[in-house]
């Protein structure tokens, strides 16, 4: 994975990999690494879980790259035996996640984000325990529900992108996020609606959705 | 499966909430280095030969809660159709005949659900899995032979102390080998630490790793499917 950084495609990294470049797998794993890295460790739910899915997904795509068809992106594909490689994971050992997730409030995206507000103490421990929070009822989810939203709400994949990923219908997509925000609306009900901040007036029925702080979406290349 | 209606605005609030909660941040330097040593050895063992596909028709991906609800409806049905030709065969059969012959029917309509039910898997009806890429489910099965290349340790060796903190010390030439044969090993709930799969008194075994606490590392030396620990080892912290 040290390789040097070529201008080669995806398609065309994973096309040598298969000739017998030697290369050329860790070039491509590479630069998909950290978003791979994110899903898996919302997915698993703890660090240790998510390098061995992690290691698993880059393991099964090493070996059955001759298996890529090429009907999505390299990188959709990348998401997919990752993905699947976590869930297996889950279903076989059962992992309790609620159990390291003190270990997860603790990772290296906390930690950035936190630093951030360095200037502003109370409001990176309120997001701490907010992001705390989140991924505690996350856990709590079953786990085809839990990609779902791990894709499309926290890594912004589009829905149809995920539906390829996690090999399903696009409605199933929609049905398990909704699902999913459902319940994590009841276990969540004090986020959005802080107790000392009540709303003022109604809100409007269907009203736009505000933008978040940070732009979500898939890693730009 | 139809579409979800339209998010509500609790929906939408969570939707934000859970893209606050993103990891941003990049592989943690360990992690890249666990698989770096992983691909090395991928690397190393296929050399640089052209790709070459084990499995010529790769198994589709599944929808394992699709497959169980699948196999429990054609468990009823089978277990209702036994009931159904057991009554039917009872009515039809003189009362005076042989008992036998309605329960030998019964037995063999009870073959026959077993042999339709354990034949579901193959025949895969589920319209989420068209595409012909392989999960790595699928895929473990092939690999390498199931404990091959796996410590072998006994419990009630007085070396086993110096053994493991060998074996935590070159972790990474076990590492293939164990993930296949951790994903059969059922081991207790043991939270954030690293485990290592492993022959523990000519069983399937594994090694977990707490993590280190001051100057001591504990490990635990599980056989698989037995709750407690064969044996707890505190090692000097590496």
């Amino acid at each position: 994975m040290t390789a040097p950084v070529s201008d080669r495609s995806d398609q065309a990294l994973l096309q040598a990999h298969v000739d017998g470049d030697a290369d050329a797998f860790g070039e491509l794993f590479a630069r998909h690494r950290d978003r791979l890295w994110a899903v898996a460790l919302r997915t698993m739910g703890n660090p240790e879980d998510a390098a061995d899915g992690l290691q698993d997904g880059m393991i099964a795509a090493f070996r059955r790259a001759g298996s890529y068809r090429g009907e999505a992106a390299v990188t959709t594909w990348l998401h997919r035996v990752v993905v699947n490689a976590c869930l297996d994971r889950i279903r076989a050992s059962k992992i309790r996640r609620l159990e390291a997730l003190p270990d997860d409030v603790e990772d290296r995206g906390t930690l950035v984000a936190t630093a951030a507000h360095d200037d502003r103490p109370e409001e990176a421990a309120e997001g701490t325990e907010r992001r705390r929070r989140v991924l505690a009822a996350l856990a709590t989810l079953p786990a085809d529900q839990r990609a779902a939203l791990v894709l499309v709400d926290m890594e912004g994949y589009p829905v149809a992108e995920v539906a390829l990923m996690l090999d399903c219908a696009e409605g199933t997509v929609k049905s398990r996020c909704s699902r999913g925000r459902t319940r994590l609306a009841g276990l969540l009900a004090d986020l959005h609606h802080p107790t000392g901040d009540p709303p003022h007036g109604n809100p409007p029925p269907d009203g736009p959705v505000q933008p978040t702080v940070r732009p979500r979406g898939p890693p730009r290349a | 499966m139809t579409d979800s209606p339209r998010p509500t605005p609790e929906q939408e609030a969570v939707r934000r909430l859970l893209a606050e909660s993103r990891h941003d941040g990049p592989t943690p330097p360990e992690v890249v280095a666990r698989l770096d040593e992983a691909l090395a050895s991928l690397v190393a063992q296929r050399g640089t030969d052209p790709l070459v596909s084990d499995e010529p028709v790769p198994a589709p991906v599944t929808d394992l809660g699709a497959r169980r609800r699948r196999l429990a409806s054609v468990g009823l049905l089978a277990a209702a159709a036994v009931v159904v030709a057991g009554v039917a065969l009872g009515q039809a059969l003189p009362r005076s005949g042989d008992d036998t012959a309605a329960g030998g029917d019964a037995a063999t309509a009870d073959r026959e659900s077993s042999l339709a039910e354990s034949a579901q898997p193959d025949a895969d009806d589920d319209s989420a899995a068209g595409s012909a890429e392989t999960a790595p489910e699928s895929l473990k099965s092939t690999m390498v032979a199931p404990d091959a290349g796996l410590p072998t340790l006994s419990s009630a060796d007085p070396t086993l102390d110096q053994q493991v903190a060998d074996l935590r010390e070159d972790v990474a030439r076990y590492q293939l080998g164990s993930t296949d044969a951790l994903g059969r090993c059922e081991l207790p709930a043991t939270g954030s630490v690293r485990r290592l799969a492993a022959q523990v008194d000519g069983q399937a075994g594994a090694l977990v790793f707490q993590r280190p606490d001051g100057a001591a590392q504990q490990v635990a030396v599980y056989v698989c499917g037995v709750p407690e620990p064969v044996r707890t080892l505190t090692l000097p912290a590496p």
